[in-house]
């Protein structure tokens, strides 16, 4: 077993004897690279299927896989867990589970506590976001911090993933999308985080590092973009008049009517802020 | 060349002393450096945005060499650190917040970086994380100021720092390959060009 996966600087990595006496064990771990050639070819043959022919299940698991929104988080979350002890990256696993669980459950009071007041729309793309945050934060700490940072972060991903699946859900109850959706992040977080086990160097742990700070930059800026509204069209100010020139509309056309006159009489208020007048 | 000396902290005086003369001697001509592309689009263009971006790609590269060349944490710290403090930038420009000299910043980085790799100078890490803050802080707000009028900000967004971590670790890559030969050389030659860079884009 790993004894302590770090930087180069921080520790180094120890396989011990007994992993390499079982073979049937050496067999397991090429589980994780098999699982991501199999689904590779799966993503293949579900992209030439006419997008009219896919069953739900196809469209649930394409909208975890080919949405870096949500598939960003799991690769992270993937490679988060392939980086800690194996009792660690088990409690994360099944941690993840529970919030993928927790999330379904309280869906839609979490929802219904988004959906209210303005910007609700990029509220709703929230999700995404915040997973590729807190993941992005645990990639990015020293070794020691990152496996107490991941089980709260594993709960958090589960449950956002289950929000985002049901926000994207275009049939509104069919369960085939949300298994098609889960089963995909499952299998997202299980083949990323088997094959970074298999593979893992003491120098990949500055990749990971670099992924992590990747990760929440993303979901700040994913965030911002989203809450931060943009500009209407035809929001720019209109060109100032040439000098000289009157501006149109600035004349009474009515000078009998009572908005002629002095406007600026009309409008006083005593009390009243003269900006606000 | 004057820039390929004995690389230490010993020579950091002399070459603040002498890039500081430089600047002061151009900032009048504070050069519009970074090339603002009007309406951006989505993730494709938010990743090519980097790559395509003379500015942006020479201070994102010099970043990953000159941590190769601090090496220890620092081949890690300064390219995790650059993402980061940039999109707090980035959230600066995109909430309207006022900075001024920017184009200037972005244009100071690539010299200054490339000069630091150049002299060889390996100051305090606490240092260099600072000054890449500021310069990150620059790149960021740059960016951050277009994304509310791009097409989809958020896959621009996107795409646009997952470019800039690949050029991270390009620069990295090339800065730990070019460390060992003639002495890191190559590398501080590498430096000079990009610090030459930079002076190109002060001036026109």
């Amino acid at each position: 077993m790993r004894s302590a996966l770090s930087s180069p600087q921080e520790g180094s990595i120890s396989w011990s004897s007994d992993e390499r006496a079982w073979p049937e064990v050496q067999v397991l771990r090429w589980i994780g690279p098999i699982a991501v050639i199999a689904a590779l070819a799966g993503i293949a043959v579900i992209q030439l299927h006419p997008v009219m022919d896919r069953s739900m299940l196809e469209r649930g698991a394409l909208s975890v896989i080919l949405s870096y929104q949500r598939a960003l988080p799991l690769l992270g979350l993937g490679c988060a867990l392939a980086t800690v002890r194996s009792r660690e990256a088990a409690l994360g696993a099944i941690l993840a589970v529970v919030g993928l669980w927790l999330g379904f459950a309280f869906r839609d009071s979490l929802i219904n506590s988004v959906v209210s007041g303005s910007a609700t729309t990029g509220r709703l793309g929230l999700p995404g976001p915040i997973s590729c945050l807190f993941v992005g934060l645990v990639l990015a700490a020293p070794p020691r911090l990152r496996a107490w940072l991941l089980p709260p972060t594993a709960i958090l991903v589960g449950a956002m993933l289950a929000i985002g699946i049901k926000l994207v859900d275009p049939s509104f109850h069919d369960p085939n999308f949300l298994r098609g959706g889960v089963a995909a992040g499952v299998w997202l977080v299980g083949a990323v985080g088997l094959t970074v086990h298999l593979c893992y160097r003491p120098w990949l742990g500055i990749g990971m590092r670099i992924l992590g700070s990747w990760l929440v930059a993303i979901g700040l800026m994913l965030a911002a973009s989203m809450l931060v509204p943009r500009p209407a069209i035809g929001a720019l100010p209109p060109p100032e008049p040439a000098a000289g020139l009157e501006r149109p509309g600035s004349q009474d056309l009515f000078p009998d009517s009572p908005a002629a006159g002095d406007r600026k009489s009309r409008f006083a208020q005593p009390g009243l802020d003269p900006l606000l007048q | 060349m004057f820039w390929i000396g004995k690389g230490s902290t010993a020579g950091a005086p002399s070459f603040v002393a002498f890039w500081a003369v430089i600047v002061l001697a151009l900032m009048p001509n504070g050069a519009f450096a970074h090339i603002i592309q009007g309406q951006a689009g989505g993730f494709g263009p938010g990743f090519e945005h980097p790559l395509t971006g003379p500015d942006h790609f020479l201070a994102m590269f010099a970043v990953g060499v000159w941590g190769a060349q601090m090496g220890g944490r620092a081949v890690w710290a300064l390219p995790v650190t650059f993402p980061l403090i940039m999109a707090m930038g980035g959230l600066a420009g995109m909430l309207g917040m006022p900075l001024p000299h920017v184009e200037l910043g972005i244009a100071l980085s690539i010299l200054a970086l490339g000069s630091a790799i150049a002299f060889g100078w390996r100051p305090v890490e606490a240092v260099a994380l600072i000054l890449i803050g500021v310069f990150a802080i620059c790149h960021g707000y740059a960016h951050g100021v277009e994304l509310p009028n791009a097409a989809d900000p958020a896959d621009y967004a996107a795409g646009f720092v997952i470019a800039t971590g690949l050029i991270h670790l390009l620069g990295v890559g090339v800065g730990l390959a070019l460390n060992k030969p003639l002495e890191g050389r190559l590398s501080r030659a590498l430096g000079a060009v990009i610090a030459a860079g930079g002076v190109y884009f002060l001036v026109v």
